[in-house]
C-alpha cells in the first residue's frame, strides 16, 4: 500500500502556507520519521493521510486511488486500518483502560486472539496491567498517552501515524514502545511519525538503517537520513 | 464481530451511556413521564367514556311497542323469547290501559283522550338489561326483534341517551386531537433533550469516527438508550396508574357508583400496554429525530 503526495499544498485559514508543493512517496512497510520545529506542517501531513484534512492543491493517492474519490465506506475502512497517535486524539474518559483498548478490536470485528495476547504482554511491559479496569480519567497524563499509544498498536494495523507520540512518556517506557514499533515494522506495518528531534530514537531497537529521516522546513520536505531502499 | 456480538455491544454501550449521564438521562425520563401522564389522562378518559357509553346503553330501558291487534298469546310468546336472552334482566308488560292510567294525571292528555273517544296508546314491553349487555349484544337483539311481525317500533331509550352519546363522541374526537398534539409536543421536547445528550457526547462520536467505527456502532447505543428511557418513563407512569387504579376501585365501589357503572371492567391492561408502547415510541423517535442533525450526519 503506497501512499503518494503529488505537489500537495495547504494554507492555513490566516493565509500562511503550511505545506508548499510537497512530493513524497511512502512505500508499504517503510518507517518514515518527519523532523521539524513546531508549526511547520508535520501534523497536517499526517492528518491528510488519515483523511482528516484536505489539500488545497495537488493530489494524494493510496495504491493509485485518489483520496478525494473515496466514498464513505472506503474512507471508514481506510480509517480503521490506521493506528492514530495524535496530540488531539482523545479517549473515553469514563470507560476503563481495557474498554478503551478493546474499541479498535470491536471496530475491526476482531475478537482478540493473538493480538489480545500481544496487548496483554505490552500492558505488562509498560506496567499498566494492574490498572486495566480503572477508568481512564483516574490515570496520570503519561499513562493516558500510553493507553492511546497502545490502542493504536493493537490489533495490528496497516499504517501507524504517530504525531510526536513520545511526548509526556517516560524514557524507559519509550524504549518499550519503540521495541514494539520495531516488531510491528518487522511484520510489515508502515509507520509514519513526527518528532521535534531524533534524540528519542537513540536506542538499540531502532537504528538509522530502519528509519528514513525527513526534515520539514519552511513548508518543504527533504530526506536527511536513513536508507530509502 | 457476529450479529450477537453487535447486539451485545449496543446493549452494553446503551446501558453504559445511560448510567454515565444520569442527570440528562433522568431529565429525558422526566419528560417522557410527564408527557405520558398527560397522554394517559386523555387516553384513560377516552377509554372510560367508551366504557360508560357501553354501560349506559345497557342501563337505559328499551320500550318495545306492539301492533294494535297483537293477541295475548303473541305477547306471552314474545315475553318468553325476550326472557331467553341472558343479558336481559327484566321484561315487563305495560298494557295500553295501564299506560293510559299513568297518563291520566295529566289534564291535557285526559282531554285529548276524551276528544278521541278511545285509547290511542299501544301495548308495550319495558326491557331492562344486565351489566353484561354489550353494544354488540344489543345490536344483535335489535336486528332479531325487527323480524318479529307483532312488533311495531322499538324505542331504544330516552332522548337524553342520544344526546349523551353525541357529547361523548365529541369528547372522543377532541381526545384524539389532544393526544396527537401532546405526542408531537413531547416528541419535540424529547428530541431537543437528546440533542443536548448528543452535544455532550460529541467528543465520543468524533473519536469513534476517527477510529473508523461503522455507523451502527455510533447510533445503535443511542437507539437502545432511547428505548431504555422510554421503558423507564412508562414504568413510572404504570406505577402511578396502578395507584390511581386502586384508588378508583375503592372510590367508585364505595362512594360514587356503587351499582350503576362498571368501573371494574375498565381496560387498565389496554391502557398500560398503550402507555408502554407510546413511551418506547417516544424514546426511539426522539433519538431518531436528534440523530438527523447535520453535524451528527457527518460522523455517521
Amino acid at each position: 500500500m503506497t501512499i503518494q503526495f503529488f505537489h500537495v499544498s495547504r494554507q492555513a485559514s490566516n493565509g500562511v502556507k503550511i505545506l508548499d508543493n510537497i512530493c513524497l512517496s511512502i512505500k508499504t512497510g517503510s518507517w518514515i520519521e518527519i523532523k521539524g520545529v513546531n508549526q511547520v506542517g508535520k501534523t497536517s501531513l499526517l492528518k491528510m493521510i488519515a483523511c482528516e484534512d484536505t489539500a488545497d492543491s495537488g493530489t494524494l493517492k493510496m495504491d493509485q486511488q485518489l483520496f478525494e474519490n473515496m466514498d464513505r465506506k472506503q474512507l471508514r475502512i481506510w480509517k480503521s486500518q490506521i493506528g492514530l497517535v495524535f496530540q488531539d486524539i482523545g479517549f473515553f474518559p469514563d470507560k476503563s483502560v481495557l474498554d478503551n483498548l478493546m474499541t479498535p478490536f470491536l471496530i475491526q470485528k476482531n475478537g482478540g486472539g493473538i493480538f489480545r495476547e500481544q496487548l496483554n504482554r505490552a500492558l505488562e511491559r509498560v506496567h499498566l496491567r494492574e490498572k486495566m479496569y480503572m477508568p481512564m480519567r483516574d490515570l496520570s497524563f503519561s499513562e493516558q498517552r500510553l493507553v492511546v499509544f497502545l490502542r493504536a498498536l493493537f490489533p495490528k494495523r496497516q499504517i501507524l501515524l504517530l504525531d510526536d507520540p513520545f511526548q509526556g512518556i517516560e524514557m524507559h517506557t519509550i524504549e518499550v514502545l519503540q521495541s514494539i514499533l520495531a516488531e510491528q515494522h518487522h511484520q510489515g506495518v508502515t509507520i509514519v511519525g513526527t518528532v521535534l528531534d531524533d534524540t528519542v530514537f537513540q536506542n538499540p531497537h531502532v537504528t538509522s538503517e530502519t528509519i528514513e529521516w525527513f526534515e520539514l522546513t519552511s513548508s518543504q520536505i527533504q530526506m536527511i537520513g536513513g536508507n530509502p531502499t | 464481530m457476529s450479529i450477537l456480538g453487535s447486539v451485545q455491544f449496543i446493549f452494553k454501550e446503551g446501558f453504559y451511556r445511560f448510567r454515565h449521564s444520569r442527570g440528562l438521562s433522568w431529565a429525558v425520563i422526566g419528560i417522557i413521564t410527564a408527557s405520558l401522564i398527560q397522554m394517559a389522562i386523555v387516553l384513560g378518559l377516552m377509554l372510560f367514556l367508551n366504557q360508560v357509553i357501553q354501560s349506559a346503553q345497557a342501563k337505559f330501558n328499551w320500550t318495545i311497542f306492539l301492533k294494535p291487534h297483537t293477541t295475548t298469546q303473541d305477547m306471552t310468546q314474545l315475553k318468553k323469547i325476550l326472557e331467553y336472552y341472558p343479558f336481559i334482566a327484566r321484561v315487563k308488560l305495560l298494557t295500553k290501559q295501564q299506560a293510559l292510567k299513568d297518563m291520566e294525571r295529566d289534564q291535557a292528555i285526559q282531554q285529548m283522550v276524551q276528544a278521541l273517544g278511545q285509547n290511542p296508546l299501544l301495548n308495550s314491553f319495558s326491557v331492562l338489561f344486565t351489566p353484561a349487555a354489550t353494544s354488540q349484544n344489543l345490536k344483535h337483539l335489535s336486528g332479531q326483534l325487527q323480524t318479529i311481525a307483532c312488533i311495531s317500533t322499538i324505542n331504544y331509550g330516552p332522548k337524553q341517551f342520544n344526546l349523551f352519546s353525541k357529547i361523548i363522541r365529541w369528547v372522543y374526537g377532541i381526545g384524539i386531537v389532544l393526544e396527537i398534539i401532546v405526542f408531537f409536543a413531547a416528541l419535540t421536547v424529547m428530541s431537543n433533550a437528546f440533542n443536548l445528550v448528543l452535544q455532550v457526547r460529541k467528543p465520543e462520536l468524533q473519536l469513534l469516527h476517527r477510529l473508523g467505527a461503522p455507523a451502527w456502532m455510533k447510533w445503535g447505543p443511542y437507539f437502545w438508550e432511547g428505548i431504555i428511557q422510554g421503558i423507564l418513563g412508562s414504568a413510572l407512569v404504570l406505577i402511578l396508574l396502578n395507584l390511581i387504579q386502586n384508588g378508583v376501585f375503592w372510590f367508585s365501589s364505595s362512594v360514587i357508583f356503587p351499582t350503576n357503572f362498571d368501573i371494574p371492567t375498565f381496560p387498565w391492561r389496554l391502557l398500560d400496554m398503550m402507555i408502554v408502547g407510546i413511551g418506547c415510541l417516544l424514546g426511539v423517535l426522539g433519538i431518531v429525530l436528534a440523530l438527523r442533525q447535520k453535524w451528527i450526519k457527518e460522523f455517521l
